[in-house]
């Protein structure tokens, strides 16, 4: 903060005291060292991934659970081969 | 009989969907091709000719049990399980809530957790359940309903019209137009009430987007610390810091546009240009304190985010929100993004004892452009 | 005859009820409506159940919430804030979140399913738009949705801003420079709504009864009517062997629907409590109470905003000023156009495409995506021009996260809002159409089996096995586009067409062909396979496999 490295301005101690810089760091180590009461941080960057997650997380999941859902049954009436004699897409190979 | 009835028994016969059964699918024996089994009324089996809403729906029995027995007395355990798991859980979140205090962060954090996986485990055991109960306990079934006609028939919808015009006749609206016409005056008002209500929603903006509180003299103070500052406390090139108008540093409704962020640049590199916009100064060098303080307007002029983030090696003020970049060595002019004017700059000077103060209010409005701008 | 003895208790309530109310035959064929299965057809009930779980939280988190915003000084829990100056809604949720038990956790559960519920009528929106089923008769359920899409926007909006914290304050000055930048009404509606100049003390109050009331009325009444039509109109259904215009294939609502929709609606909710449980969301207490002095990079607003964000930045500088007044341009073109175009192209869709059709039929059976390249084109390059404005509302983290330069981004996302959506368009058609063909070719010569065969001379064949009826039904279920008289064509009689005549009609000549692009669906015998086919042809007995006897080549 006193001689701002590389961009970063600087804040001599004539703006902000010694005491005030203390302070400043103070808060920031610990928030940084705080835990996360809701559970995991996600880079505690906000929206952007609160974002990711709920499409990539929450909507794979759940799209995943409505095809469990729906899928046809192993036991259904409807999936085997018919009277008509039409083949299923299922190869038979002489021998299976 | 019912097409269901060929799916009881111990060996069901194996159907591709849709194909219909010998006896037809709405058990009216007859045979209709692709499963299109609309009937044409001959001879229907359950299907009465007066209620042809419910001759729409399939009216098969529903078979009772799965055809795998043994699968079904597994699939049985799995569910019971599962609902006692989700029990379980259930007594497992009250007792959660009942033991597990919260009032610090650390706490926190744990009643969150034992509360979420508690209800978390109630709820994927009762879906679990439910779901393998619907696919494993009950018999498979596919059935096939009609849809009406979707649209009135023509006869209806004669008989609608018929009557919505007679009725308009009666009640003499058609016929008298002087009291159709004063209706319609008369509900005007009424209609506009609601709107007009709203005006004292708040106050007209009137000029108060054109001003803010700093003024002639006005001390700078340091924001957060609310110390006044004199040039030799701020006199390290490449500082940047926020400041407050003395008097309304905690006045958020003001703050909200007199914010002001004060830089101090290198000897040699402000260069401000002399700019008027119609006749009023709105930019020079003489509003800088030693040829390398200057203080600009916190307020983005594009939709009135605070700058925040200064580089001090280009010495560029960049907006977060929408990246808009201002120039401070050159007047602060946009040199990227949206913004489409510069930061307006405040007038500094420095009072007989040494602090920084305002000369005067800023000569332009700040923050985002608005239509009566000019 | 049942197996079952029906419990004296139930049978005297279902009188009681169906003597006041004469339930009995409408109750049965509600009951046994059929439902059609396919998992998107779950996805606007992932809404729903959103909604209601939204309904729920937000009814716990309002006991303990106080929209107020006079300013305290707070000593509490999160000792890191004692001594600061907080407005009082900004300490009822640090409250709700540290002082009431399961206060986090349904704070986030209600947050977390508010995205859901964005997220549900997203993919349920596209799932109806590439399917064609908006189609008539079923218009007015798609502008319900539109309308229930654009209040789910607002309430997100209105409802993360309450806790008045330092992001989502923000998000609302951002709000009220827009408003302000509006011409001739702007400054007036800006003061109006947050009742002087920014930030007052009446935009939270007011935000919330708008949020808790006001709202979620207008929400649920929207869905009732969605729901009730949908039922009264009967749910579409995909094509497949059986299925037509005139009927649904499916299971009844009752046993089976009832039991599959309770247990999605458990499922859901165990995703959001996962979610709530696992992963924070919108820690408040991390971004402090509302200043319009300070701002962070990463500023975001929730994901479903991120496309006005993202025009905002996006946005070159452009403003007018004339006698006296300014045009903002940088700011009201990102405010209108991204969203007009697509909630207007949304709504006006259906029209455009029977303007260019000429379809007036009614529609049941939905259509596969690839069967409709010019609508799955449009759409995909409506996603791809949401996505571009999306991901530049991220810029600044894509920026860190990459490694690349943010100017650079933005000036990527400036070309890429144009290329990006042509360029999806014409490789979607390009696909689609590619898609059918290979669906002609199934069906005139069936799938390709993976199974190479040596015939006596030398010859190597892949077997070509046939599609199975249901396989079969659904490939062939493709409706031609039928085509409109061509602009300036003329009849027997030498009249030309009146609705070919003049610039529109040239445009809907020029629309019209291009919805009728098809691949034609063989009658058994497929056109320009050239060698392929004489290859196929060539030494091939019904020993090959190639296709079930009595078949005709």
């Amino acid at each position: 903060m006193l001689t701002g490295p590389e961009a970063m301005p600087v804040f001599s101690d004539g703006t902000l005291s010694p005491q005030a810089k203390r302070d400043i760091i103070a808060f920031i180590t610990q928030t940084r060292s705080e835990p996360n009461p809701g559970g995991f941080s996600l880079g505690r960057t906000g929206p952007v991934t609160e974002g990711l997650v709920i499409w990539l997380g929450g909507m794979v999941f759940l799209v995943l659970i409505a095809m469990w859902i729906t899928a046809k049954r192993r036991d259904s009436a409807a999936t085997d081969t018919s009277q008509t004699g039409d083949t299923t897409a299922e190869i038979h190979e002489p021998g299976d | 009989m019912s097409d269901m009835e060929e799916t009881e028994g111990p060996v069901p016969p194996r159907r591709v969907i849709g194909t219909p059964p010998p006896g037809g699918l709405l058990g009216d024996g007859s045979r209709a091709g692709n499963g299109h089994a609309r009937g044409d009324g001959r001879g229907d089996v359950g299907r009465r000719s007066d209620e042809s809403d419910e001759a729409e729906h399939f009216e098969g029995k529903l078979p009772t049990d799965p055809p795998d027995m043994a699968r079904a007395k597994r699939a049985e355990r799995v569910v019971a399980l599962s609902f006692i798991i989700a029990f379980l859980a259930g007594c497992g979140f009250i007792a959660a809530y009942v033991g597990l205090e919260v009032h610090s962060v650390d706490a926190t954090l744990r009643s969150n957790l034992a509360l979420g996986i508690s209800l978390s485990v109630v709820l994927l055991g009762l879906g679990f359940g439910a779901l393998i109960w619907v696919r494993n306990l009950m018999p498979d079934v596919e059935t096939v309903e009609e849809r009406h006609a979707p649209r009135s028939d023509d006869k209806d919808r004669q008989a609608f019209q018929e009557y919505f015009e007679e009725g308009a006749v009666t009640s003499q609206f058609t016929k008298r137009p002087l009291v159709r016409r004063t209706l319609m005056l008369a509900t005007l008002p009424l209609a506009a009430a609601p709107v007009v209500l709203l005006r004292d929603l708040g106050p007209l903006p009137g000029t108060s987007l054109r001003h803010t509180v700093w003024s002639p003299g006005r001390r700078l103070l340091v924001y957060g610390t609310n110390q006044p500052l004199t040039p030799a406390e701020f006199s390290v090139p490449g500082s940047m810091i926020t400041i407050a108008p003395e008097g309304y540093q905690d006045n958020q409704d003001e703050m909200a546009k007199a914010a002001v962020i004060l830089i101090k640049l290198r000897p040699g590199e402000l260069h401000i240009p002399t700019t008027y916009n119609g006749g009023t100064l709105v930019s020079t060098m003489n509003w800088t304190v030693d040829n390398t303080i200057v203080a600009y307007s916190k307020i983005c002029t594009h939709v009135g985010c605070p700058v925040a983030l200064y580089e001090q090696t280009t010495h560029h003020i960049l907006c977060p929100c929408h990246q808009s970049t201002f120039d401070a060595a050159n007047g602060a002019n946009v040199i990227f993004g949206p913004a489409a004017r510069p930061l307006p700059q405040l007038p500094l000077a420095v009072n007989s004892d040494g602090y920084l103060v305002a000369k005067s209010d800023f000569t332009q409005p700040v923050g985002p452009s608005f239509w009566e701008r000019g | 005859m049942s197996e079952v003895e029906t419990p004296k208790a139930l049978t005297g309530i279902a009188g009681w009820t169906d003597d006041r109310f004469h339930a009995a035959r409408g109750m049965r064929v509600l009951m046994r409506k059929v439902f059609p299965d396919h998992w998107s057809f779950l996805l606007g009930e992932i809404a729903l159940w959103s909604f209601v779980i939204l309904l729920l939280t937000g009814t716990f988190l309002s006991l303990f919430f106080v929209p107020s915003m006079n300013e305290v000084v707070y000593h509490g829990t999160y000792t890191k804030l004692n001594g600061v100056r907080m407005s009082e809604a900004f300490q009822s949720t640090l409250r709700i979140s540290f002082d009431v038990r399961g206060g986090l956790l349904l704070r986030q559960i209600h947050h977390w399913a508010a995205d859901l519920f964005m997220v549900a009528i997203t993919a349920h929106m596209l799932r109806i738009f590439f399917t064609g089923a908006y189609r008539k008769p079923r218009e007015v359920n798609w502008l319900i949705g539109i309308v229930l899409f654009s209040l789910g926007l607002i309430e997100g909006l209105f409802g993360y801003s309450l806790p008045d914290d330092q992001l989502s304050g923000a998000g609302l000055r951002i709000f009220e420079g827009v408003l302000q930048g509006i011409p001739i009404i702007g400054t007036y509606a800006a003061y109006f709504l947050f009742g002087g100049p920014f930030p007052g003390h009446d935009i939270v109050p007011r935000m919330y009864i708008i949020h808790v009331l006001l709202i979620p009325g207008l929400i649920l009444a929207l869905v009732t009517a969605h729901l009730f039509i949908m039922v009264h109109q009967k749910h579409t259904q995909m094509p497949g062997l059986g299925k037509t215009e005139k009927n649904v294939a499916g299971q009844p609502f009752y046993p089976y629907f009832l039991a599959k929709g309770t247990a999605w609606f458990f499922f859901i909710f165990a995703a959001l409590a996962l979610l709530a449980t696992f992963a924070q969301i919108n820690p408040i207490w991390l971004y402090g109470p509302y200043s319009p002095v300070a701002i962070s990079s990463a500023s975001q607003p929730d994901w479903y905003m991120g496309i006005l964000e993202g025009a905002l930045r996006m946005m070159p500088a452009w403003e007018i000023n004339f006698l006296g007044h300014t045009l903002t341009l940088s700011v009201l073109i990102p405010f209108a156009l991204p969203l007009t175009i697509i909630l207007g192209g949304a709504t006006f869709w259906p029209w455009f495409e029977r303007w260019a059709t000429g379809d007036q039929s009614y529609h049941h059976l939905n259509d596969r995506p690839r069967n409709a390249p010019i609508r799955t084109a449009t759409g995909v390059a409506a996603v791809t021009f949401y996505g571009v404005l999306w991901a530049e509302g991220a810029n600044d983290v894509l920026a860190d996260k990459l490694s690349i330069p943010l100017y650079t981004i933005t000036w990527i996302s400036r070309v890429l809002i144009f290329v990006g959506p042509a360029f999806a368009f014409y490789a979607t058609r390009r696909i689609c159409l590619g898609l059918q063909r290979k669906a002609a070719e199934e069906l005139s010569h069936g799938f390709e089996s993976g199974i190479i065969r040596q015939l006596p001379h030398g010859e190597f064949l892949e077997m070509h096995r046939p599609l199975s009826v249901e396989a079969r039904a659904v490939a062939a279920a493709k409706k031609p586009v039928p085509a409109l008289p061509r602009a300036g064509s003329e009849d027997v009689n030498g009249i030309p067409a009146p609705a070919g005549r003049g610039a529109l009609g040239w445009l809907r000549a020029r629309a019209n062909s291009a919805f009728t692009e098809t691949v034609e669906a063989p009658n058994g015998h497929a056109n320009g396979h050239g060698e392929e086919h004489a290859a196929v042809g060539a030494g091939s007995d019904d020993a090959a496999g190639e296709l079930p006897p009595g078949e005709s080549h």
